[in-house]
Formats: C-alpha cells, sequence, structure tokens
C-alpha cells in the first residue's frame, strides 16, 4: 500500500530543490554583497511584501519571504519577482514548510519561527516478535543510506524487540522515501506504520532548566519532545534571544512604510 | 411493574475478521518444533531466548487452520503420515517475566480422522505472530501404545488401556 503524497508538497519540493540550486550558484558572485544585504535583508524583503503580497495581515506569508531575501536579494530583479509569484502560490498551500534557504542561518534576525527541518528519522511501528535488526536494515536500506538504526528490545527478553525503532537516513528525501513507500506497508504478515520523528534538538536547549540541571537525559529522551515542545522550549527558556527578534518582525508593519520607496533594488 | 423478560441477543460470530486475501497478505513466519517423544518440550528448551533442536519454518497466514499445519508437517516428516497419528498442538509465548515461556494447548489433530480442531485456525487460537509452536507427534493406535509405555516404563504396564492422558502425568503420580 503506498501513500500518496500530496500534490502540493511534491511541488513544493521541486521547486524548494531548484531554489536551492539557484541560491548556491549566486551566492559564489555575491560573496562581497553579503553584508550589505543583510542590512537590506529587511528592505528588500519589505518591498517585497508591499509589490507582491496583497494581505498586509498574514505575518507567516511575510515572514518566509523574508527569511529567503538574503540569498534572493543577491539575484537579479527578474528572478526575484519570478520567485515571489511562484512563493505566493505555495505560501497559500501550506506555509509551514517552504523556506530552505541555509545561507540565513545567522543573520535571519525578524523571524522567531526557524522553518521546520525535515526529517531524516523514522519511527517504524507494529513491527512483530520476528523483525530484528538486521531485517530492518535489509529493508530500508533500498530507499537510501542508512545512517543509524535504533532498535530497542524487550526487557525480559532481550533476543525480541519490543515492535518499534527508529532509522535515521542520511539524507531526508530518503527518509519520505521510504515512509511513502513502507507506510502501510506489510512485514511478517502485519502492516506497519512508518511515521517521522522530529530529530532532537542538541542539549544546550534544556540547559536553563533547573529541574534538569545536573542531569542531561540522553539524546533519546530528546525524541519524546516533538516538533511543538521544542519550539515552546525555545519560547520559554532563551527568551533573551527570542524576543528582540519577536520585537523586530513586528516592526515590518512600520517599515514597510518607510522604505518603500528605498528599495535598493 | 413492566415485565420484563430475558432475551437471547443474536450473538456474532466470534472471527469477525474479514478473510485473508492469501494473494495480497504477506505471509508470517511460523516456527515450528515438532517433539515425538510424547511429550512436548519443557519450557526450559526455550528460556532465554534458546529453541529447542528440530525446527520447521512455515511461512502462513493468520486463517490457517490445524488441519492445514498437520498436513504440511506430514508432508515433510514422512514417518508421521500414519494413519493414527495425533498432533498436539501447544502455543509457545514470552511470558511478562525474565526470560520465561509460556505454553498453552490449543488443539489437537489426528491423521485420517476428522476431529473438533480441524478447522481451527490460528486466529481463533489467540496466535500471535512471533509464537512458537509446539507439537507433540504421538502415534495412538492400541499397540504403538503398548510399545511405547514399555520402553518408557515398565511399571506401568498394568495401565495398558488407559488412555495418554495419564501417561503424560505419570512422573507425578508414583506406581506404587
Amino acid at each position: 500500500m503506498v501513500v500518496e503524497k500530496s500534490r502540493s508538497e511534491k511541488e513544493k519540493e521541486e521547486k524548494s530543490s531548484k531554489r536551492r540550486s539557484r541560491s548556491t550558484s549566486s551566492n559564489d558572485s555575491s560573496s562581497s554583497d553579503s553584508s550589505s544585504s543583510s542590512s537590506s535583508s529587511s528592505s528588500s524583503s519589505s518591498s517585497s511584501s508591499t509589490s507582491s503580497s496583497s494581505s498586509g495581515g498574514d505575518r507567516r506569508k511575510r515572514r518566509e519571504r523574508g527569511s529567503r531575501s538574503k540569498s534572493r536579494s543577491v539575484r537579479k530583479g527578474g528572478e526575484s519577482k519570478d520567485r515571489k509569484e511562484k512563493s505566493r502560490e505555495r505560501g497559500r498551500q501550506s506555509p509551514g514548510r517552504r523556506t530552505r534557504s541555509r545561507s540565513t542561518s545567522v543573520r535571519r534576525k525578524r523571524y522567531e519561527r526557524s522553518p521546520t527541518p525535515k526529517p531524516t528519522r523514522i519511527h517504524i511501528g507494529r513491527l512483530t516478535r520476528n523483525v530484528t535488526k538486521d531485517h530492518v536494515l535489509e529493508i530500508f536500506s533500498n530507499y537510501g543510506e542508512i545512517k543509524s538504526i535504533d532498535f530497542p528490545t524487550d526487557r525480559y527478553h532481550p533476543q525480541n524487540g519490543r515492535g518499534f525503532c527508529y532509522v535515521e537516513y542520511l539524507n531526508a528525501d530518503d527518509a519520505e522515501n521510504a515512509m511513502k513507500h513502507m507506510d502501510g506497508g506489510q512485514i511478517d504478515g502485519t502492516e506497519v506504520a512508518v511515521a517521522p520523528v522530529n530529530n532532537p534538538k542538541p542539549m544546550q536547549m534544556m540547559r536553563r532548566s533547573p529541574m534538569r540541571r545536573g542531569g542531561m537525559p540522553p539524546n533519546r529522551n530528546n525524541n519524546r519532545w516533538r516538533g511543538g515542545g521544542r519550539d515552546m522550549q525555545n519560547r520559554r527558556r532563551s527568551p533573551i534571544r527570542r524576543s528582540p527578534r519577536r520585537r523586530v518582525s513586528r516592526s515590518p508593519i512600520r517599515r514597510r512604510h518607510s522604505n518603500s520607496s528605498s528599495s535598493s533594488r | 411493574m413492566a415485565n420484563v423478560e430475558s432475551m437471547i441477543v443474536d450473538e456474532k460470530p466470534k472471527d469477525v475478521r474479514p478473510a485473508i486475501d492469501r494473494e495480497k497478505t504477506c505471509p508470517l513466519l511460523l516456527r515450528v518444533f515438532c517433539s515425538s517423544s510424547g511429550r512436548h518440550h519443557s519450557m526450559s528448551e526455550y528460556s532465554h531466548g534458546n529453541t529447542p533442536a528440530n525446527e520447521l519454518q512455515i511461512y502462513t497466514w493468520l486463517d490457517a487452520t490445524l488441519k492445514e499445519l498437520t498436513s504440511l508437517i506430514r508432508d515433510v516428516n514422512p514417518e508421521t503420515r500414519k494413519k493414527g497419528t495425533y498432533f498436539d498442538f501447544a502455543l509457545v509465548f514470552p511470558d511478562n517475566r525474565p526470560n520465561a515461556y509460556r505454553m498453552r494447548e490449543i488443539g489437537v489433530t489426528c491423521s485420517g480422522q476428522k476431529g473438533a480442531d480441524d478447522n481451527k485456525t490460528l486466529a481463533q487460537a489467540k496466535f500471535q505472530i512471533g509464537d512458537y509452536l509446539d507439537i507433540n507427534i504421538t502415534s495412538r493406535g492400541k499397540d504403538q501404545m503398548r510399545n511405547d509405555r514399555r520402553d518408557r516404563d515398565r511399571d506401568r504396564d498394568r495401565d495398558r488401556d488407559n488412555r495418554d492422558i495419564r501417561d503424560r502425568d505419570h512422573r507425578d503420580r508414583r506406581p506404587y
């Protein structure tokens, strides 16, 4: 039984891969511009939002365009307009998953929500007792190179598995491929369930919690803190980092009016 | 006071599951351990992840009947094809204590005879994939019974006409 991905996601993927390739090529020519473009990133994004966005109230759309602004500001105007239109379409479908530009890692000042990273780790459930780690390795290596497999075993019968396991691929596309093919598929006579798992964030995010001081839980516990929990952690734990961003992110409304005429392009 | 009568609720058939399409469903691995010693393997043979010596691996589905499994075993073991050979089926599954397994009898078939358990499926026997099947194969014709018992325990000759049930408990009972 093959799970069909939604068409919108497929379109997004194609477009995101195209965008990524373009950004890498243009970055070579624009290394000198990187500093200037960061300062103008806000202005260019605001200008783009005026020109292309009809609804001023949709912060999420604007936010994503802004986060891509760094790579976009480097390119020529014509190209960026094309992409704005495409991004507008995409924004309507599913705003949360578009932006993947890696060049804005440091400079993403205004938008507090980093894009959801594509998962490389998947959870496989409803495995039978006959299925071993080697079986899982054999079956799931069909979809891509596996980085690691976490196969917890039953406490009382160590030769049996617990019925689920985690497989991590080297890249997210393989993980998605595996999910597409194996979710609802059959192993040893039963239907298995394959689902993505958000990668655990590094430990430092838990640092400030008084409860966990002195005993950092191992990586595996972080698996239980799914995406929602992770974002909430960020908002609670590192206000010093986060709130200025929020404040800045509200400013586009004001800046748009002030800078609309001063587009660098 | 209202006249309340008891009513028989229409009983749903126990096996409500839809029929398994054997073409489209992936078969499951069934590990079978046969014992011709007259009794099932002891639990110590299964503990700590070990398994008894002679293993048969069968790929089958949850709607396989005991009769079907019996015929598969007879195909492999020609000596069990004789009429009057009894196959005692038992499931072996892990206990919730460390490294311990439990055994539960699920039925008996006999080659050449129709039995009540012939059409019992694995699903009806509450089989879970990953359980082992322990089959005790005995040929229980009257003459053979006598021969077997003579080999096992000479002192039991006076119980010549007893059924096998008592033979199995012979450890618990002193002959004298």
